[in-house]
């Protein structure tokens, strides 16, 4: 990311790079998720939490109470019919940038309660996902993982880091844009929600 | 002598079988009994219910178990054709949990009670069983007795559809108001899915994919 200054050189502890990437770099290493969990998986991501696993050596130990100070969501858990406006309602009170993990099967697909009368077949009929965690549940390694792979995403991410939104209109529009886009990163066709794809 | 045998004596009248399953005394009543047994358990010093629920059977599914539910008995034969053949059985009829399979239509309910005593450690099991339509599926509240039972009970009227006559306030608990069906019964459609959004501060119930999750 920035060029390498030889010791001794007159620009000695100086890095050269561009404003985006600096801000990409920070914005993957602290992201704060919020403090929610839906069901098994939370235990799990409690235990990333905890001192073994630690999960703030990748920056993300500060869980927040509330949407509105939280970049990433994880969905630790089942998504039940009746909880979904609820997380969609979580997932619209985070300010953006904003990120979403799917821990585990059931957050990912449904998992074990296929064709059920109260589960959500994955909480990507919902919100949009960018990292789906195997497992059931998942190990507290599986979502360090997970976690790792989406602050690559972060840094890989091709448009650029600021982006001004001027009022509330344009902030649903973001949000709207966005989540177009990432249907079409994971090639999911027109959604449930309604709409085609961009 | 148990608390439960000491129950299951009083209100002989309206015990229609008594076993022991698990090593835990069982008791069948009829909806009409219920009330009196159940007072009767509160008065020996059953205080704790522990839960409220239901078992659906469908006539079909009575009738594949119909021997291990005591609907049916294998008697030797009498007087066998082939005398040869003197060890004949034939599956007979009988009376199970007061009902005979003849006068089944669509299946039965069995809700099922289980009360434990916190001094004595004793445990009791009371079932009644009572028709599966949902018209006719009602047995009378024990929410007066026990607090506790108030929500048990919206749950299995909501899960299962069985009406609790007396109930202070007979409605869903976990599903929003307008969900079609009841869904732990058997015959539950889960072909046609139902959708929840919410409305006004109300959770909403829609069949169509694109308004609700």
């Amino acid at each position: 990311m920035a060029r390498i200054v030889k010791s001794g050189s007159p620009e000695e502890g100086v890095f050269l790079t561009s404003v985006d990437k600096m801000l990409k770099w920070g914005r993957a290493n602290s992201l704060w998720p919020m403090q929610f969990g839906l069901a098994c998986c939370a235990i799990e991501m409690m235990a990333t939490m905890g001192p073994h696993h630690d999960i703030a050596r990748f920056g993300s130990e500060v869980f927040r109470a509330t949407p509105r100070q939280a970049d990433l969501m994880i969905v630790p858990g089942t998504v039940c019919k009746k909880m979904a406006p609820r997380v969609r309602k979580l997932y619209d009170q985070m300010p953006e940038p904003k990120y979403v993990i799917a821990m585990g099967a059931c957050a990912s697909c449904g998992g074990p309660y296929q064709n059920s009368y109260s589960v959500v077949q994955g909480v990507d009929k919902v919100i949009p996902v960018d990292v789906y965690v195997p497992g059931c549940p998942p190990r507290p390694e599986a979502l360090l993982d997970g976690l790792q792979r989406l602050q690559e995403k972060i840094q890989q991410d091709p448009e650029p880091a600021i982006r001004f939104a001027k009022d509330t209109e344009d902030t649903e529009e973001l949000t709207s844009e966005r989540e177009a886009k990432q249907r079409r990163d994971w090639e999911l066709g027109p959604s449930e929600l309604g709409g085609e794809p961009a | 002598m148990s608390l439960a045998d000491d129950v299951i004596d009083t209100v002989q009248e309206h015990v229609i079988e008594e076993d022991v399953q698990k090593d835990k005394p069982l008791l069948v009543t009829d909806p009409e009994g219920l009330r009196d047994v159940m007072a009767e358990a509160q008065d020996a010093g059953f205080d704790h219910l522990c839960f409220v629920t239901a078992v659906d059977w469908p006539k079909d599914e009575i009738e594949d178990n119909a021997a291990w539910l005591g609907f049916t008995e294998e008697r030797e034969v009498e007087d066998p054709d082939d005398e040869e053949d003197e060890d004949a059985t034939e599956t007979v009829p009988v009376e199970s949990k007061g009902w005979h399979l003849d006068d089944v239509d669509d299946g039965l309910m069995e809700v099922v009670y289980n009360l434990y005593s916190y001094d004595e450690g004793d445990h009791l099991a009371v079932q009644v069983w009572v028709p599966r339509e949902v018209d006719q599926c009602s047995v009378p509240t024990v929410s007066d007795l026990w607090a506790g039972a108030n929500w048990h009970e919206r749950e299995v009227f909501d899960l299962y559809g069985v009406t609790f006559e007396g109930h202070p306030d007979m409605k869903r608990i976990f599903m929003p108001e307008d969900w079609e069906g009841h869904p732990h019964r058997k015959d539950y459609d889960l072909g046609e899915q139902q959708y929840i959004y919410r409305e006004d501060g109300i959770d909403k119930v829609t069949k169509d994919a694109g308004k609700g999750w």
